[in-house]
């Protein structure tokens, strides 16, 4: 028998592991290393700064990339990112992908997609929420940015 | 000979057809990309790739004869391609690399705690694994061309014969099926199809690149005895044999993947690799010369084509043109095959958009490569001295204290060894003052030990 006991450890398994509930990225960190997600699921959580609990913004698939944005404006993470179920996730490197996308442009575009359709997901939430405030009579309250496009 | 067109752009259109002869890593990622790019700018193509080799057969039948390792830069750009290898098709991984030299071995860990480089079999894997159908693992060839054929390609799976012109356009001859005229033409025969020739048919100034004969064994081991002697750390051996560059040997779940780089590698040379004490050590006990493995000589890639890559309608990607120097060479092929695809796809297909946007990126590896042979020659001459050896490999033990600096001798030899980084940032980073301060220091002591030594001998011993 040429390939018995075929089961070693990590074999064949590229990037880390993390449990259900382990921490990926914690809210508040340094800016840092893009992430993509080999298997399983992770969940983007997000907590204001009351203290009150962090409410769940999303959930991230195989495939999906997370940690981009501070990429873009090097500020300190926005999020958390928590593993759901047991998950195995790939760092790319935070200055070897930049200098990438500087050799091929293109390779930015897949963040963009990315970022589209994010952005879509949240305007239909968004559209959700007012249509729910519509319901019961709330009033939309303007965000921080609008009044200050507003005082300019 | 043909003449070039004036610089007006080609454009692929609607519709237009594509061949590419050859579907290794570098045509199939071609027509990958640029199917993904059309669909991005509205576009319908019809690519036919050429691909006559079976890659689930065993041995060299299905196999495009090479280390089988994908490198820690093309695993993270592969990821954020989308473009992620299945489980089936990583037959292992790997963390750290172990450098051997005669004066002693030491462990290089992944600056980042994971498991970032794979290892596959470009076929169906050695000769003889086909006693045990089916088999555990599938080709990283086939999925690359699976992909691209999910994307919209077809796959031809016959040789192209002859090429050949007819009114501006290529024209494909292929023994078994498919042929006729394309709009668009993509070389990606590699270096060991024996194709470079039919290439010149089409007469535009292509001159195969330079290339020496390497040496890549699939040596059964065991997964027990990989597991116990390999770990997951690919073996580097770096020995004082005249010609060689450097030797590898590569856990692959059952195996171990050995392969030789130097100047034109012959019987002579495997041979005192096999016997050398160092690789020795890692072969299972009571191994001399492994009889009959799966073995071949494939020819390497080692500096750019002097000729032309490109003319309009047709261009040349992958190993048959450019390739990293040593490393990394399936990454080179992913880099231009992208950059063919983005030029093909959203400027034109005209020898002045190559010349344009395509060049520059073989161009740069090429540069990259020179600064890569200077690397292996200064390496070259300080394997002759036992003390900056021993320098070295004192650092990289210091250094391994801490494996997340990047501005270290270890990182430095980690991204020569993974192909994580080009050869000019290697060259930086290790001519950097307190890099090299810290190794001179270390070589200046370990002359001083050596020094020591020989003056503590008696006269007779030092004669030995
Ligand atoms: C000893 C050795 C070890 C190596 N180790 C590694 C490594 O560990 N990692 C790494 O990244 N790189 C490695 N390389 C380099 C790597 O193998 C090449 O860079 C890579 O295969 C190039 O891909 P390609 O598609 O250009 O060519 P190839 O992989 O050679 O593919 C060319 C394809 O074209 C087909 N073809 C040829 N002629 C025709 C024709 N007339 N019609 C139709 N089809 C045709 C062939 O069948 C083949 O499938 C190694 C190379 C050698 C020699």
């Amino acid at each position: 028998m040429l390939f018995k006991d075929d089961t070693k450890k990590s074999q064949g398994t590229l990037g880390s592991h993390y449990r259900p509930g382990e921490v990926i990225i914690r809210q508040g960190d340094p800016p840092g290393d893009i992430y993509v997600v080999l298997e399983g699921r992770v969940e983007v959580m997000l907590q204001k700064s009351d203290g009150s609990s962090p409410k769940r913004m999303t959930i991230l698939e195989k495939d999906d990339l997370f940690g981009e944005v501070s990429i873009f404006d090097h500020l300190p993470r926005t999020a958390s990112v928590y593993a759901i179920e047991d998950t195995r996730v790939l760092t790319l490197d935070q200055k070897g992908f930049v200098q990438h996308i500087q050799e091929d442009p293109s390779m930015a575009l897949r963040l963009l997609k990315q970022i589209g359709r994010r952005t879509r997901r949240l305007n239909g939430e968004l559209l959700r929420l007012y249509e729910l405030l519509d319901e019961h009579d709330i009033p939309v309250p303007a965000s921080p940015e609008a009044e200050k496009d507003a005082d300019r | 000979m043909r003449l070039e067109g004036s610089g007006s752009s080609l454009e692929l259109t609607d519709n237009a057809r594509v061949a590419v002869m050859g579907g290794g890593p570098a045509g199939s990622m071609t027509a990958y990309f640029m199917l993904e790019m059309a669909k991005q700018v509205g576009i319908r193509l019809q690519i036919d790739i050429y691909e006559p080799r079976s890659f689930h057969l065993t041995g060299p039948r299905g196999c495009n004869f090479c280390g089988g390792i994908i490198s820690e830069s093309l695993v993270e750009m592969l990821a954020a391609e989308g473009l992620q290898l299945p489980q089936e098709v990583i037959i292992d991984t790997i963390n750290t690399y172990t450098l051997h030299t005669k004066v002693g071995s030491v462990p290089i860990q992944s600056p980042k705690d994971e498991m970032r480089i794979a290892g596959i079999f470009r076929g169906g894997g050695p000769k003889g694994a086909e006693s045990q159908r089916p088999l555990p693992w599938d080709s990283f060839d086939w999925f690359l061309l699976q992909r691209a054929c999910a994307q919209g390609a077809r796959h031809v799976p016959h040789r192209i014969t002859d090429l050949s012109w007819s009114a501006g356009r290529p024209v494909v001859t292929s023994r078994g099926g498919g042929g006729g005229t394309y709009d668009f033409l993509v070389a990606a025969t590699g270096l060991n199809g024996g194709s470079m020739e039919v290439l010149g048919h089409l007469n535009f100034g292509y001159k195969p690149p330079k290339t020496t004969k390497a040496y890549v064994a699939e040596l059964y081991y065991g997964n027990e005895q990989v597991e116990k002697l390999l770990g997951d750390s690919m073996h580097v051996f770096l020995l004082d044999i005249p010609g060689l560059k450097f030797v590898a040997l590569t856990p692959k779940r059952h195996y171990a993947t050995l392969i030789i780089l130097g100047d034109d590698i012959n019987r002579d040379m495997i041979v005192r690799v096999f016997k050398s004490p160092q690789v020795q050590a890692l072969f299972p006990l009571g191994w001399d010369i492994p009889v009959h493995p799966c073995q071949c000589y494939p020819h390497i890639n080692i500096g750019m084509s002097s000729g032309k890559l490109f003319t309009d309608r047709v261009v040349v990607v992958g190993d048959c043109g450019v390739s990293r120097l040593y490393k990394d060479g399936i990454g080179a092929a992913y880099r231009t095959a992208k950059a063919c695809a983005v030029t093909a796809v959203t400027h034109g297909v005209s020898a002045a958009d190559f010349r344009q946007y395509y060049h520059p990126v073989c161009r740069k590896m090429s540069l990259d490569n020179d600064v890569g042979h200077i690397l292996f020659a200064i390496d070259g001459v300080s394997s002759r001295f036992d003390f900056l050896r021993e320098g070295m490999l004192d650092t990289v033990r210091r250094e391994q204290r801490y494996p997340h600096r990047r501005h270290s001798l270890s990182a430095a030899l980690w991204d020569t060894f993974t192909g994580s980084a080009s050869y000019a940032d290697i060259f930086m980073r290790t001519f950097n003052p307190l890099i090299m301060s810290h190794y001179l220091w270390a070589s200046f002591k370990a002359l001083g030990r050596r020094i020591g030594r020989r003056l503590m001998l008696r006269p007779e011993e030092k004669e030995r």
